[in-house]
């Protein structure tokens, strides 16, 4: 349980001192004036983005120093804590109430309190069951492969060093930053607890997106809809990226709201460029969400002229900051690879003989199950509800609720602001739909869709009684039924999450690498080097190189003439031991068998002082697949 | 002119504050929407309702059949 205590007090430092770097900017930017969710919720997601901007910065300089980030942390810790208290003295000094949210003008009556009160509490239980879930160490592929991956590499070499053996080394690398701030205060599970985080501040992003427009009582149940989507509650139990691109996205749209349409502060800009850079800091497909954006724009712009003038210099101020906060990824990968926005665009970026261009299509076809042509578009809505396993797997799912309910804005009244959150949405999931098709990539839509699903709700109250309450128990159903779910997939992780069972049990049991990297640990120190088949890679403390990638560079096995050169072509290559992980059904993850077909080769040679066999066991994993693991230490 | 009789007099204070939060959760779902000053809120035709309800209901039933593995 200590262990447990102690994670989540890394995400309370971590919490209070972005929000301690954040609380400033609002302040001076003269937007601070808001209620105290508004001021909360930008508070943190700047400092987010500020602390992340500030880790890499000391990363490319060489100073990721665990000692230092912690130093940095109490101390922002305190800042934040200051601020707060800061803020009550003066309210209590001058005897002012506390800020309440813009006053209820909408014509239409707030949810009845028991509706609010149930969807607000299926919220909170989905919100529980995904922290059972982010309080057991992760085993999700991706994190283990380089969401966590790289953070500790960045942390053991003290710097953020390119891996040309890794595609990901060169992505915009924002979020990891965040989990290396993690890392450093405590450990995995601190890192998976910042993504849970992230889902709570992107259902209460929502909150503030919806407020304007469908006014803050109705605002709540749309971000209860959005922690309810599978899809989310589902990341909120791993540590990726995709809600924290989907926050920034939501808040950049939520303070492009309040500058474009509401007119308010032009300080509102400022906050869009730095959601916006913090988008562009965590993944590429920020692009495609500006071009969504400013589809609409373009289209305010040509519409009035009195907003012609205040738009363009609102596009100016954003592109400027958001640039200040994401360029450096971009620049990165652009000296590396010689692409800014590697692997994509290989066509456009790579040489003619690169051989780029054939390993990194920007638009394979087996990313676009749906094809491309208008008959599958018209119908791409149906299918990636009813069959998200073609579309990235069930777990990343967006539901049915969305489906079930949108159509009824054929019925609803013009909603003011509500036509631009779907102009955006629709642009999005065009391109979505064009580029690559995975549901997952859909999350940005999720709370601009969820405003438009409670503004359908609002108009159900026009319906006359019987279907009124038909349709209320559908989706009344929907939402138990997420909730549930929510509680259910994370049933085996309560006895590690309550810590009724050791991380390291838990781990034997979850997470096929596990043990093999146990006795990695026991036997090579953090300077040695594993060349391994399986890409989950976090739990071994020293260097990891996947042997795919490896082969891709240097293509090692043409060089291997001789089955008796095999470990000493290895050892010369800096590799201290290899981890083998054959297939031995036909399903899951089908991994190349060239490692282990080389190392049985030298081993049938009889070869024992080149190579030794350190631990051997099978594990099912979760993708069905059945393999077994060899550690072997190569000794010449 | 004799009063209405108060029929929650001879039941208990818990007693009746349930029920009369019962009947207001009931009223609220069941009575037309009283949507306070909003002046355009004209009700739905039945038909575009019952159809939005078919809808969606087909819709969600559908969509756990596939989840519960009914339909492939």
């Amino acid at each position: 349980m200590l262990a447990q205590l102690l994670s989540l007090l890394a995400i309370l430092v971590i919490t209070l001192a972005a929000y301690g770097l954040g609380r400033p900017v609002l302040r001076g930017l003269n937007v601070a004036g808001e209620d105290h969710l508004t001021n909360g919720v930008w508070s943190v997601a700047v400092g987010l983005v500020l602390g992340g901007t500030l880790l890499a910065m000391l990363g490319l300089v060489g100073l990721l120093d665990r000692t230092l980030i912690g130093v940095l942390s109490i101390l922002g810790c305190l800042w934040g804590i200051g601020q707060i208290v800061h803020q009550r003295m003066l309210a209590t000094l001058a005897g002012k109430p506390a800020p309440e949210p813009q006053p209820q003008t909408a014509p239409w009556a707030p949810p009845a309190r028991w509706i609010r009160r149930t969807v607000l509490i299926l919220a909170f239980a989905a919100c529980g069951g995904s922290l059972i879930g982010a309080l057991a160490p992760t085993t999700a592929g991706d994190a283990l492969c380089y969401h966590l991956e790289l953070p500790k590499t960045f942390l053991a070499d003290h710097a953020i060093r390119f891996t040309p053996d890794s595609d990901n080394s060169t992505f915009p690398l924002l979020a990891e930053m965040w989990y290396t701030w993690a890392l450093a205060l405590d450990g995995p599970v601190a890192a998976g607890l910042i993504h849970w985080e992230l889902g709570v501040l992107l259902g209460l992003a929502t909150v503030l997106l919806a407020t304007p427009i469908v006014s803050r009582p109705w605002a709540w149940l749309a971000g209860a809809v959005v922690v309810l989507v599978p899809g989310v509650s589902n990341q909120m139990t791993a540590p990726m990226n995709d809600l924290a691109f989907a926050l920034m996205t939501t808040l950049s749209v939520a303070a492009w709201w309040r500058a474009v349409v509401a007119e308010e502060s032009r300080g509102w800009f400022v906050l869009v460029g730095i959601a916006g850079g913090g988008a562009l800091a965590t993944k590429y497909l920020a692009l495609v969400f500006a071009l969504a954006v400013a589809v609409p724009t373009l289209w305010l712009v040509w519409r009035g002229r009195p907003r012609r003038r205040l738009v363009l210099q609102g596009v100016a101020v954003v592109s400027i900051v958001a640039v200040s906060f994401a360029g450096l990824w971009y620049v990165r990968a652009a000296r590396h690879r010689g692409n800014p926005v590697y692997p994509f665009l290989s066509e456009v970026f790579a040489a003619s003989d690169s051989p780029d261009r054939k390993i990194h299509e920007t638009l394979p076809e087996s990313k676009s199950p749906l094809g491309r042509n208008p008959v599958t578009m018209a119908t791409a809505p149906w299918q990636v509800t009813m069959q998200p396993d073609r579309f990235g797997g069930r777990g990343h799912q967006l539901g049915v609720l969305f489906l079930a309910a949108l159509p009824g804005l054929a019925f609803a009244r013009r909603l003011r602001g509500l036509g631009i959150l779907l102009a955006v949405s629709v642009v999005y999931a065009t391109i979505w739909y064009l580029l690559r098709q995975n549901v997952r990539f859909l999350l940005p839509v999720v709370p601009m869709l969820s405003v438009a699903v409670v503004w359908v709700w609002i108009e159900v109250g026009r319906f006359p009684p019987l279907p009124r309450v038909v349709v209320g128990c559908l989706f009344g159903g929907v939402l138990v039924a997420f909730s549930i779910v929510a509680l259910a997939r994370c049933r085996d992780q309560l006895p590690v999450a309550l810590a009724f069972e050791s991380r390291d049990d838990y781990l034997s049991r979850s997470e096929p690498t596990w043990r093999a990297a146990r006795l990695s640990n026991l036997i090579f120190g953090p300077k040695d080097h594993l060349l391994t088949q399986d890409y989950r890679a976090f739990y071994f403390d020293c260097r990891v190189t996947r042997e795919s990638l490896y082969r891709r560079r240097v293509a090692y096995d043409r060089s291997v003439t001789d089955p008796r050169d095999f470990s000493r072509t290895l050892t010369e290559a800096g590799f201290t031991h290899v981890l083998l992980a054959e297939n031995l059904n036909d399903q899951g993850i089908q991994y190349d068998p060239t490692l282990s077909r080389l190392t049985d080769a030298q081993l049938r040679e009889n070869e024992a002082d080149s190579m030794l066999q350190l631990g051997e066991y099978q594990f099912p994993d979760a993708d069905g697949g059945l393999r077994r693991y060899r550690l072997v230490m190569l000794l010449r | 002119m004799i009063a209405p009789i108060d029929k929650s007099v001879g039941e208990t204070g818990g007693k009746a504050r349930t029920l009369h939060n019962a009947r207001r959760v009931a009223a609220s779902v069941l009575l037309s929407a009283k949507i306070s000053n909003d002046r355009t809120a004209r009700p739905i035709s039945t038909w575009c309702a019952w159809l939005f309800a078919a809808w969606a209901a087909v819709v969600t039933t559908t969509y756990f059949a596939y989840m519960l593995g009914i339909v492939d």
